[in-house]
Order: structure tokens, then C-alpha cells, then sequence
């Protein structure tokens, strides 16, 4: 389902309805750095990932990151992921009109 | 009256989420609003008109009788296409082919949207 986020938020910005995304819960491990899915014959999404970081910027639960026992180093710097606490989570999925969760 | 969007993404029988979009978007129709379901990824499956349960209403048929009360049913033509469904002819008379950008303006246009997922 992650994928279809994806595709879906990149279908928003090309129809200039711009949206947030927050990854939460395994979600982070989209993030990660050096992923090889295509040696499980699996298509990347680095390529997407990285026009939505650049065009709406990417969001994760820094609770979800620190249970997984990672660090902002273990994530790909060039997505430029900003953490949110709770509180702040909050706040970003208020701010918005429609929340889609996949 | 408002503009509702609901956005479903499983497929029938699988999971409650078909019940709930009937149950809700019924309720929504008869209260005046003007719903729109927009059916993505396996929820295309919903409404292929060739389902068969022998003993009870299929899903596509549930749905169908949604669409002669005024409810917009969407699907994906992209979904479908890699499901090697025939949007145009294997889909419930009434469901209408439809785009992730048709989705995105949707959103934008909706007064409240509520997304089905697993």
C-alpha cells in the first residue's frame, strides 16, 4: 500500500493539490538508507521519494524511529526528513483537510 | 448539503470495509449529500459485475443499487488495468473510469473525505 501512497501524493502535486507526508509505525523504514529492493525484484521508490521530498517535504514519528532502534543517520539524508514529536504530528494531521492512511 | 468523498482501497468479501462504504454512503445519499466513492488498487474488484454468491447479494450488486440512488462510483483505470480488468465492459453498469489526478482534484473539492483502507 506504501507504493500507492506514493503514487496517489504524486498524482496531488501534478494537480497542484499539495499534501503532507508523514511516516509512522514501520512506515519509517521506507526511509531508510542504501535499500537494494530490486535484488528481491522489487521496484524502488527512491526516485519518487526523493521529487516528494524535494517538492512537499517527508515527515516521520521520531516515536516510531527511536522503537526501531534507529537514528536520523540510518535514514536517507538526501529525503531531508524532518521528525515530529507526538504533539507535533498532531498538529501537521490537524492542519490538514483529508488524512489518508496506508 | 455537503460534498463527500469516500475513498476505498480493499478489495470484496476480504474485509468489512465494502459494508461499512455501503452502510455509510447509503446513509450519507439519504441525508442529501452527494456522494462520490472512488474505488482504488484491489478495490476495483468491488465492482466487476461478473461476481457470483449463490445464496445472497453480491457486493457489485450492493453497490449498484447505490448508484440508482445517486451515489458516483469511481475506479481506477490504472488499477484495473494491471489487474487485467477491462474497465470498460467488465465494470457494474453506472461505475465510471477514473484517474489518480480525478482523485487528487476530488480531494480538493470535497467537503469531507474518508479513505477505506487495510
Amino acid at each position: 500500500m506504501a507504493a500507492e501512497g506514493f503514487r496517489i501524493a504524486t498524482a496531488m502535486v501534478a494537480m497542484d493539490v499539495l499534501p503532507k507526508l508523514l511516516f509512522i509505525d514501520d512506515g519509517v523504514y521506507c526511509l531508510l538508507k542504501n535499500q537494494r529492493p530490486e535484488a528481491a525484484g522489487l521496484d524502488s521508490h527512491y526516485e519518487r521519494l526523493k521529487t516528494l521530498a524535494d517538492l512537499v517535504g517527508l515527515y516521520a514519528l521520531r516515536d516510531s524511529v527511536v522503537k526501531r532502534n534507529l537514528k536520523i543517520i540510518d535514514l536517507d539524508e538526501s529525503f531531508n526528513v524532518k521528525l515530529l514529536s507526538k504533539d507535533e504530528a498532531v498538529k501537521l494531521i490537524v492542519e490538514n483537510e483529508a488524512v489518508m492512511a496506508f | 448539503m455537503g460534498k463527500l468523498l469516500i475513498i476505498l482501497f480493499s478489495s470484496p468479501m476480504q474485509f468489512q470495509n465494502t459494508d461499512s462504504v455501503y452502510e455509510f454512503a447509503k446513509a450519507a445519499v439519504e441525508a442529501g449529500h452527494e456522494v462520490t466513492v472512488f474505488c482504488d488498487v484491489d478495490a476495483v474488484y468491488n465492482l466487476m459485475a461478473s461476481q457470483i454468491l449463490p445464496d445472497q447479494k453480491t457486493p457489485a450488486k450492493k453497490l449498484a443499487e447505490l448508484i440508482t440512488r445517486g451515489v458516483h462510483f469511481l475506479a481506477c483505470r490504472e488499477s484495473a488495468r494491471l489487474r487485467g480488468i477491462d474497465s470498460k465492459k467488465a465494470l457494474i453498469k453506472g461505475a465510471i473510469e477514473s484517474s489518480l489526478g480525478e482523485l487528487a482534484l476530488l480531494m480538493d473539492q470535497s467537503d469531507r473525505v474518508i479513505a477505506f483502507s487495510i
